[in-house]
């Protein structure tokens, strides 16, 4: 008897050390993972989803309950690429074409307005990359949308190593015809087969540095060198490798060089995805799409935009996220799957393209993307389902904090 | 021969020698007994209706201590409603020398040093002293991540070298991404400032003279001074320092107020760049977080004249009157590195000091008298006699 009363107690002083549960009630949920619940319940404790369910889910005694009668429940969005906050001079470092070790975490301007103005439309997390007036940015970084400084915002350091074909990294270059460089921009590549020469280049070195750095004796390898480390980590499979190609022939080369040098790629930008839709889906990459609302335009490439090219994609079964190239967050993602439902793609396929598969593709799905026991508290109310023109992000929560404000 | 000087000396000063105890001389050709109706010793001591004696250009008796005799057979000079507070310190200035102080050749030079680039009869110097700031930090300008080494100068007609090399003046400003060389972005600056660092380190021992100066400044040899204004370029450098265990002194900080708690934390004090009358109130209170705070502060400036401003802004907008008097001079001073020899007026340290009309914080006081070790480079008080 006396045990059990102290067991009661002991009990009892266990549950009032513990964080505070949040209970969202009476909401359509979408977990994503599975199918949508009319009048559902999400539990949250301590940063994380303790539970996901029906009306018949047993709310905790003493839990804060929020009444969401008549609202939606989604993931957090995922905007799988941006340069989210980064000024573009800081994003690029123009020094050399080749940088791979560059991070753009460093260029990160936590706390600025871009990262309000996204999460006030329901995205909790993001992918920033370095720019693209490299042919080898660096690395780019997966962070929460909230947060004071860069470090606590961080999810996923070194998350891609961004290689950048087409035009975009040759654009302003110009070739050396003697006298005396006074300029950076007198550099290389100057054109798409520069380009392509540069990243093979790049990883044939890393191969050859590779190689001396297992010489018997100490003397005969090369000194440490960071940019060929990360080089090295993607020829092992330890680094995935994000390809920003456009137009069709460069989505070609961004498979053939990966196949060449065994690492794996995901497309970046795929504009004209729908031109090698074979290839894409042979090779099983996965791509990030570039805005549907631009349709293509506005990028140097001149690649031409397919409305269908998602369906077809859904089609031909190869996983995409869709993502806002934004860095000011003057594009909604919300408003991106709007368009790519305007255009025939289904509505569980738009939302895993802002929440799961992004979350896949980033290498985070173990904490992200979905409404699941165990998963971080990233989840928006919103008052219509999110891709409705007339939809608000009412409540965003992200690690179970209220940070709509 | 000694036993007799010694025995004239003390004879002739009327002392009695106390074993082997050294003995102050208690009158001296180069001695000038200084009265005033408040002197600010530093901010923990300040003393009503009383005197310093300096002798050859440095402090030897504070109020009480002056010994009687050596009141009476010294000259003297009177400010009878007078403050007198030591001269102001400019911890980062270029003094005017503008492109002396860029070599831009290269962003990594933490072996130069400003005290190479000094023009010791630059005009600012003169500009300087007769605004009451008597010493001033000459720093590399700010084109360079690596700027270099900073130097402590005394200032005058003729300028003088205090302390050969200082502090190590890092910058992240915008004006060191030169377009046309390393580093383009905050980027390549990190990741200099995480290979080079790393390199100090890991170089113990080292004779390389660039690596010597960062591990100096490291492990706490010499202070790291970071330039920064944006909050984007001070996260930046709070980022690194709490990555690579680096407790810098920031420069400038004009959006520190944005990150007041983090600084706190990661910084050892903030030089804060001029205020004026129109700066926003957020601005004008960051001095008071940072007194709040306990976080070393001080004013640099390029025109001389608006250290005193930035100063009196910052007590209008909640900071006490102890600390930003301090931040004009002994806070100043320890953040020039030369503390040791200005920055107060206790004994032993440069007879420096300003003589004010009423408080130097109150900008209708006027600045009646400068001094600088002991030498009146100002004195309206006796002009036209």
């Amino acid at each position: 008897m006396k045990l059990a009363a102290f067991s009661l107690v002991a009990l009892a002083a266990l549950q009032a050390a513990l964080p505070a549960q949040t209970v969202f009630k009476g909401a359509k949920v979408y977990p994503v993972a599975s199918n949508p619940i009319e009048n559902g319940i999400v539990i949250v404790q301590g940063g994380k989803i303790i539970a996901v369910g029906d009306a018949k889910t047993s709310i905790p005694e003493g839990a804060k309950i929020i009444d969401c009668t008549g609202k939606i429940i989604t993931p957090g969005l995922i905007d799988a690429g941006t340069q989210l906050s980064v000024n573009r001079k800081h994003a690029n470092e123009q020094f050399e074409e080749v940088t791979p070790h560059m991070r753009v975490l460093d260029a990160v301007e936590a706390g600025h307005k871009a990262f309000d103005r996204v999460r006030h439309a329901g995205v909790t997390t993001v992918q920033i990359n370095p720019g693209n007036r490299n042919v080898i940015g660096g690395l780019g970084a997966v962070l929460k949308t909230a947060s004071e400084t860069a470090a606590d915002m961080l999810v996923k350091d070194n998350s891609a190593l961004r290689v950048t074909l087409g035009r975009e990294p040759g654009s302003g270059n110009m070739a050396i015809r003697g006298g005396t460089p006074s300029s950076i921009y007198y550099r290389r590549p100057t054109t798409r087969m520069g380009t392509v020469w540069t990243v093979r280049k790049a990883f044939y070195d890393a191969m050859s540095y590779r190689d001396q750095k297992t010489l018997p004796d100490p003397k005969d390898r090369p000194p440490v060198s960071p940019g060929m480390e990360v080089l090295v980590k993607v020829l092992e499979g330890n680094l995935m490798v994000h390809t920003t190609a456009r137009a069709e022939q460069d989505i070609r080369t961004a498979l053939r060089i990966a196949k060449e040098f065994g690492y794996k790629t995901v497309i970046q930008g795929g504009v004209e995805t729908w031109r090698v839709i074979d290839e894409v889906a042979e090779a099983q990459a996965k791509v990030i799409f570039s805005p549907p609302s631009l349709n293509g335009a506005g990028n140097m490439d001149g690649a031409e935009g397919r409305y269908h090219t998602l369906n077809m994609m859904a089609e031909r079964g190869i996983p995409f996220a869709i993502q806002t190239e934004s860095s000011l967050g003057e594009r909604s993602l919300a408003h991106e799957g709007m368009v790519a439902m305007r255009n025939g793609l289904s509505f569980d396929k738009t939302l895993a393209a802002v929440t799961l598969v992004p979350a896949q593709v980033l290498g985070v799905s173990d904490r992200l993307g979905t409404l699941e026991k165990g998963k971080d508290a990233d989840l928006v109310v919103w008052s219509d389902l999110p891709f409705d023109a007339a939809a608000r992000a009412e409540m965003v929560f992200i690690n179970g904090k209220d940070v709509t404000k | 021969m000694l036993l007799t000087t010694t025995f004239l000396t003390t004879a002739a000063f009327g002392m009695a020698p106390q074993g082997d105890e050294i003995q102050k001389p208690a009158v001296h050709k180069g001695s000038l007994l200084v009265e005033a109706k408040r002197i600010y010793i530093n901010k923990n001591r300040v003393l009503d209706n009383t005197a310093i004696l300096i002798r050859d250009g440095k402090v030897l008796y504070v109020g009480s201590e002056i010994p009687e005799d050596a009141k009476k057979n010294t000259p003297k000079v009177s400010f009878p409603n007078g403050t007198v507070v030591p001269g102001f310190v400019n911890p980062h200035t270029s003094l005017g020398h503008g492109a002396h102080l860029a070599e831009k050749i290269d962003t990594f030079t933490p072996e130069l040093q400003a005290s190479d680039a000094f023009d010791p009869f630059v005009p600012s110097l003169w500009q300087s002293a007769r605004a009451g700031v008597t010493t001033v930090g000459l720093a590399p300008s700010s084109t360079n991540a690596f700027a270099g080494q900073a130097t402590a100068v005394r200032t005058g007609k003729i300028g003088k070298i205090l302390v050969d090399s200082t502090y190590l003046k890092m910058s992240m400003v915008d004006a060191a991404f030169d377009q046309n060389r390393f580093p383009t972005s905050r980027m390549g600056a990190a990741d200099l400032l995480r290979t080079t660092f790393g390199e100090a380190r890991s170089a113990l021992g080292s004779t390389d003279d660039r690596l010597k100066v960062l591990l100096d400044a490291t492990s706490g040899g010499r202070q790291l001074v970071f330039h920064v204004r944006t909050e984007a370029e001070i996260q930046c450098v709070l980022d690194l320092s709490t990555e690579l265990s680096l407790k810098p002194l920031l420069v400038g900080c004009d959006e520190g107020y944005k990150r007041a708690e983090r600084i706190a934390k990661v910084c050892s004090g903030v030089v804060l760049a001029p205020m004026g009358f129109g700066a926003a109130k957020k601005r004008l209170t960051f001095p008071a977080t940072l007194e709040k705070l306990g976080v070393p502060f001080s004013f640099m400036a390029e025109r001389p004249e608006d250290l005193r401003i930035s100063a009196a802004l910052a007590v209008r907008h909640g900071a006490s009157v102890k600390m930003v008097l301090a931040a004009l001079t002994e806070t100043a001073a320890k953040h020039t590195e030369a503390a040791g020899l200005v920055g107060t007026l206790f004994e032993g340290k440069s007879a420096d000091f300003c003589v004010f009309s009423g408080s130097p914080l109150d900008l209708t006081s006027r600045l009646t008298a400068v001094y600088i070790a002991g030498i009146p480079v100002k004195n309206l008080t006796t002009k036209g006699k």
